[in-house]
């Protein structure tokens, strides 16, 4: 079980045993002489419990520069920056070298287009630890956008250096030698992209772009009609950064669990995906979709019995859904109820005409 | 060729003006452009002194202009909102009931035309609607024209027109379709499009159905241009996405907010060709076009490549952007990749929303500005000619980092203060729900997703600094800003500007920028009282530079242009070549400034 998945478990068990109590609408962080005010109207139940209870351990401990990083990693992951940057700033207060806090502090001024205070951040991190890897690639891609292509490539490269053999570092080198027009040196560390990554597809069509450069159009076009032909080409660079993942693992919203359920799904981690697909559902129990997804995944799991009651609530939710009745007739007919898995069946066919799924299991039993 | 000039027409035009100038930075600062080289000083400055920097260069360079008609207006606001005394009250509706349906944040576009050829520019504005699915038409709030009947003076002609059309609008494009010399116009819906047939009386006629148009899809922008050069015009319709009304999006706390294109499945774009007989067929499969599903919104269509042929640039939402290239057989290649205006310079798709072709860095190439989502940035991919593609020159330009915290649609290109220079306007608005910025006048929830607009002013071969306290109300009214089309409303010579707003009133600026230099406007047809050539592209002399500009009617977000090319120049020459859509060349000479002019094919001296 990942890391993610037992956060999401414990979190829900947490939830499940109704251990979180009433929360305020609004709440204020007196622990500090410059009080803050966190406004909390509207948001998911979910998200709420995780930012009263940041505050609560900072109210227990407020001398604790990791409490405030923790609520603002909160805040972050759910896409609140002012206030992020504001506990950012506190733990730094309390802790000005705390390097996850300005990490994240500079990211999330960028993020509000505050681009100054975002590379002040980074440089001071750099001012320490001037090889740290993955603040040379935020630094690098800062200059990248702001036209300062010489600055970038140096940052790439001490990127590249303590990350040998990264896809991402030669990515990002090729890109800014191109910019610079220094097209040779910029095609060969695209190809080594190529060679760790071979199905990147934006990768090539830099390459397609730096050929083009080097007046070699024929080599352009032999590689656009690949790119035109190939399916199998996809977007896949990632930059590893420990330091991200940290915060955004934080996400509790419902996007954010569904994004993971899916995952797990793609996966085949049934159970981490219930998990994450119950967590979500405590902030939408409305949503006709999320409560197919959980009968569904029930359905995966073999737990028919229960998969039949969250496909009923998806069906009264969304009647028209030809999905929940095929799942729910699979879970029927799994239960011995064939005639009304085979109703189930034939409705979604009549909701969906020609459901493969459900055609299939209508043929298997001869009804058709 | 990349260029929108080539050798001999570059050749042809410095017979009898100095070389050329090259592309090069330092060029701004040249002791023979004073005025360049005191506002790009201005725009390395701090921001507090920018705009001192720059009204001190304007009107030092507006004392001592000489050739000008009309003397220097110097006091600010360069774009003042007049729409209170034009007689325009339009307002889109969303009818946002909380439920958040993606048709209903694209708000809509508009298009800026002469509807009833009396030489000054009508207006109509796209309406949204309440009913889904969207085949259901409802009329209480329709889309409506406004025809102008004295400068700045309009009347609602919606209905003597029967351009009332109630479907759920998104854009709509301007084209004399059937070549009667009327300009016509195609209404993209959610739900079925319309084809608007000019009578040439004032009223329309719906003929879609009449001409074979079946679209019924999520349209955003549509552009006509004569794509096999037979004469009349085709059509190109961007489809956004399948949209699907039971999908449902949450933001990152949860609360209920408007899908990204990547909820849904996304949609093939379509291209109809004008049969000449008042009908179109659908050539989107055959064509190429439909091969490369995304969720398209913007579009503009110019020769890209030089080979006398229409080719279209659409960008596209989440999705790489497409330039169609036309092999000139009916099919098009989407060369966006190896040109380099698929992607942004890290290699990321943006969420492509408006874009603008016009030659911005001033060296007779076009350029792309297309305008994107919050956290990405605006991107400006810059010609670099001679076969060679486009590079993104965001960062340089100064476009990139200052347009990272707005969400941006509608944009045009405009010498505002008629220096020769294209500056920049940018209708903003945010798609996801955000922090309410003081000041905004948009009713809940729309306060939530408004933003100012943005402002660009060229300092010089596309170095761009912040314009926003010297254009003024433009960019200081906070709403959620979707349509944007600039044209010479009033007929004055300078380029007024309309913008649509969601649940906000449509606004008009009156351009009131001090005049640095003289003006042109040119339109061009193959003969007397027929259509603008659309394609057709102007060079013109400014001193020891030459001044480009295409004749389109598709731009900005599902907005229509006016067909007609407008120049400011500091130092103009009386010489114009155009380059007709099929490639032709010809010469104009003794032109004179301060005017609006028409060029007949054939009219001209031929240039080889």
């Amino acid at each position: 079980m990942s890391r993610g998945c037992r956060f999401a478990c414990f979190l829900c068990g947490v939830l499940l045993l109704g251990m979180v109590g009433p929360f305020p609408f609004n709440i204020a962080s007196s622990q500090q002489s410059d009080e803050t005010t966190i406004d909390v109207t509207g948001l998911e139940p979910l998200v709420r419990r995780a930012i009263t209870g940041g505050l609560r351990r900072i109210e227990k401990n407020p001398q604790s520069h990791q409490r405030h990083y923790e609520l603002a990693a909160i805040l972050d992951a759910h896409e609140i920056q002012e206030l992020a940057i504001t506990y950012y700033q506190k733990a730094l207060t309390l802790k000005p070298d705390h390097l996850p806090s300005l990490y994240n502090c500079g990211l999330n001024y960028e993020f509000l287009g505050r681009n100054e205070d975002a590379r002040n951040a980074w440089d001071r991190i750099l001012g320490d630890q001037p090889d740290h890897p993955t603040t040379n690639f935020r630094l690098g891609e800062y200059y990248l956008r702001t036209g300062q292509f010489e600055e970038a490539l140096t940052c790439f490269k001490r990127f590249g250096s303590s990350r040998p053999g990264s896809a991402m570092a030669h990515s990002r080198i090729g890109r800014a030698l191109l910019q610079l027009n220094r097209v040779t040196e910029s095609l060969a560390e695209l190809q080594k992209v190529m060679e760790i990554a071979p199905r990147d597809r934006p990768t090539l069509i830099t390459i397609s772009q730096a050929y083009l450069r080097t007046g070699n159009r024929e080599k352009a076009q032999e590689i656009q009609q690949r790119l035109e032909e190939d399916d199998s080409l996809h977007d896949s660079l990632v930059l590893l950064d420990p330091l991200r993942a940290e915060v955004l693992g934080r996400a509790i919203n419902s996007n954010s669990c569904i994004a993971r359920a899916e995952n797990y799904d793609r996966q085949g981690l049934y159970a981490c995906a219930l998990t994450e697909y119950l967590l979500a559902a405590r902030g939408r129990p409305d949503h006709a979709r999320l409560a197919q997804r959980i009968g569904v995944t029930l359905v995966k799991l073999a737990a028919y019995a229960r998969a039949i009651e969250h496909l009923d609530r998806a069906i009264v939710l969304d009647a028209s859904s030809a999905d929940s009745h095929h799942y729910r007739g699979l879970a029927r007919l799994q239960m011995g109820a064939r005639e009304s898995a085979i109703a189930d069946f034939r409705k979604s066919l009549q909701l969906q005409p020609g459901h493969p799924l459900s055609t299939e299991q209508l043929e298997k039993l001869g009804e058709l | 060729m990349i260029d929108g000039i080539d050798t001999a027409t570059a050749m042809a035009l410095a017979e009898h003006t100095a070389t050329i100038k090259l592309m090069d930075s330092t060029d701004s600062l040249a002791p023979q452009q004073p005025s360049k080289a005191l506002l790009w000083s201005a725009g390395s400055s701090s921001p507090g002194m920018r705009v001192p920097l720059l009204l001190l260069a304007i009107i030092a360079l507006s004392s001592c202009q000489s050739g000008t008609d009309q003397p220097p207006v110097s006091e600010p606001p360069w774009l003042v909102d007049v729409t209170s005394t034009t007689g325009i009250d339009f307002a889109y509706h969303s009818y946002e009931s909380g439920s958040r349906l993606l048709p209903a944040h694209l708000g809509a576009g508009l298009a800026l035309f002469d509807a009833d050829r009396d030489g000054d520019l009508d207006i109509y504005l796209v309406q949204g609607n309440d009913r889904l699915p969207a085949t259901d038409k409802q009329t209480r709030d329709s889309n409506r024209y406004f025809r102008q009947d004295a400068p700045w003076q309009f009347v609602d002609a919606t209905s003597e027109s029967g351009l009332a059309d109630g479907g759920f609008g998104i854009g709509a494009t301007t084209g004399d379709f059937d070549n009667d010399g009327w300009t016509d116009i195609y209404v993209a819906n959610y739900g079925p499009d319309v084809l608007y047939r000019n009578r040439g009386d004032g009223s329309f006629e719906d003929v879609t159905e009449k001409a074979g148009i079946t679209v019924a899809g999520l349209t955003a922008s549509c552009a006509f241009a004569d794509i096999d050069r037979d004469g009349d015009l085709d059509l190109f319709i961007t489809q956004y996405v399948e949209f699907d009304p039971k999908i449902r999006c949450t933001d990152s706390v949860g609360q209920v907010e408007y899908c990204g294109p990547r909820s849904y499945p996304p949609a093939r774009n379509i291209l109809l060709r004008n049969d000449g007989t008042g009908t179109f067929s659908d050539i989107s499969t055959p064509s190429g076009i439909a091969s490369s599903p995304a969720a398209s919104l913007g579009i503009c269509c110019e020769d890209f490549n030089g080979d006398g042929w229409i080719d279209f640039y659409v960008a596209n939402d989440a999705y790489e952007n497409n330039l169609w290239i036309n092999q000139k057989d009916g099919t098009f290649v989407d060369e966006a990749g190896i040109l380099g205006v698929a992607l942004n310079l890290n290699g990321q798709t943006e969420a492509g929303m408006g874009v603008v072709a016009a030659d911005l860095d001033g060296n007779a190439s076009t350029d792309l500005f297309v305008t994107h989502l919050d956290m990405e940035s605006n991107t400006l991919y810059r010609n670099l000619g001679e076969q060679m593609g486009f590079t993104d020159d965001s960062g340089g330009s100064g476009l990139g980092t200052t347009s990272i915290n707005y969400t941006g649609f509608g944009v045009v290109a405009l010498d505002l203060e008629l220096d020769g220079d294209l500056d920049l306007l940018i209708a903003n608005g945010r798609v996801r729900s955000g922090p309410k910025r003081s000041g905004t006048q948009s009713p809940p929830p729309w306060d939530r997703y408004s933003e100012p607009n943005l402002c660009y002013i060229n300092s010089g071969e596309a170095r761009f600094i912040d314009g926003e306290d010297i254009v003024g109300d433009f960019c200081q009214v906070i709403e959620s800003s979707r349509g944007l089309a600039a044209g010479d409303i009033d007929g004055d010579g300078d380029l007024d500007v309309v913008i649509s707003n969601i649940e906000g009133p449509a606004r008009l600026y009156r351009n009131n920028a001090p005049r640095i230099g003289s003006w042109l406007k040119v339109r061009a047809s193959e003969e007397k009282g027929g259509p603008p050539l659309l394609g057709t592209t102007i060079h013109v002399q400014d001193g020891d530079q030459i001044i480009t500009r295409t004749i389109s009617s598709a731009s900005s977000y599902a907005t229509a242009i006016p067909a007609v090319a407008h120049f400011g120049a500091r130092d103009p020459g009386s010489r114009v070549i155009i380059r007709w859509p099929d490639g032709d060349r010809e010469e104009f000479n003794n032109v004179d400034w301060n005017q609006t002019i028409d060029l007949y094919r054939g009219e001209g001296k031929k240039v080889e």
